[in-house]
């Protein structure tokens, strides 16, 4: 695996492998997800006590599993960055907030909607809810981070720091609701088993699929762009260095 | 109370998130990819 992982240091057999790849994914994306949602609006059975308004949890719930996944993707690419300078790890954190944050907000506004029917309410401020709102706003500031400073650098080693510094609100997240007395129900899906009906178990993890291959290729194609991006910003910098050396 | 409006807005909202963010990051690798095809173009020129 790390052998794997090294041999993708080299950016020109990365973008090779991506465009390669890129395809295959969107096309298993699509597929997850046109069968995730038919099983989770026509097969799914609705449920005895939420009503209809159980099918939110089959976006709702994948993309919580994905906000708190990305920031985990984050800070394993922070320790590349870091610990062992692998030249991918910093695009690939770059790649990856958009995304997370744009799970995040899934989460937050799907969550408010099914809390509306279901709690009677669009908000409380109890644990669960607030660590992954304090999510949300980690992911907008590791993006301002790298608005904010100008040398690549710099800014990949700031966004490092701030990742594994953040990283610290995923398990809070993850075991706020036992910490906590909180609205928000507990895990209904672990390790050890699953409190949740098959019929209703079987689109969830579909959607799961679905959620987590659109992560995968938009991270790819994410990451392909930036290295566009840094090669045509190098480009360009060599083009000015020799017109100045032409100019003195 | 209703639950239908609640359903069709948090897939509608979820649509627009994810959708919206997978148009942007094509058409941005679209964009970059067209860009280092000119640019290398009018590199070769200039040889």
């Amino acid at each position: 695996m790390l052998r794997f992982f090294a041999s993708l240091a080299n950016p020109t057999r990365f973008a090779g492998l991506a465009d390669r790849l890129l395809p295959w994914l969107a096309g298993a994306t699509a597929l997850a997800f046109a069968a995730g949602l038919y099983m989770a609006l026509v097969i799914a059975p609705a449920d005895y006590q939420q009503g209809e308004s159980v099918r939110i949890m089959y976006i709702h719930v994948p993309a919580a599993w994905l906000a708190l996944g990305c920031w985990t993707a984050m800070s394993v690419a922070a320790l590349g960055t870091l610990v062992w300078r692998h030249p991918l790890a910093d695009v690939a954190q770059q790649a990856a907030a958009p995304v997370g944050a744009a799970f995040t907000a899934v989460c937050l506004l799907t969550g408010s909607l099914w809390g509306r029917p279901a709690w009677g309410t669009w908000w409380v401020w109890d644990a669960r809810l607030t660590s992954v709102l304090v999510l949300f706003l980690m992911y907008l500031g590791v993006m301002a981070l790298w608005r904010a400073i100008d040398d690549p650098g710099r800014a990949a080693r700031a966004v490092a720091i701030l990742t594994l510094v953040g990283f610290v609100n995923v398990p809070i997240v993850k075991f706020s609701v036992e910490w906590w007395f909180t609205l928000h129900q507990g895990a209904s899906l672990t390790i050890s088993g699953s409190a949740i009906d098959p019929a209703m178990l079987r689109p969830l993890l579909v959607m799961a699929l679905g959620y987590l291959l659109l992560f995968v290729t938009l991270l790819l194609m994410r990451m392909r762009t930036e290295l566009m991006r840094r090669r045509l910003r190098r480009m360009a910098l060599v083009a000015a260095s020799g017109l100045a050396a032409g100019t003195i | 109370m209703n639950q239908l409006p609640f359903i069709v807005a948090a897939y509608a909202v979820t649509v627009v998130i994810l959708g919206g963010l997978v148009l942007a990051s094509w058409a941005d690798f679209r964009r970059h990819k067209r860009l280092l095809a000119a640019r290398a173009a009018s590199r070769d020129d200039a040889r």
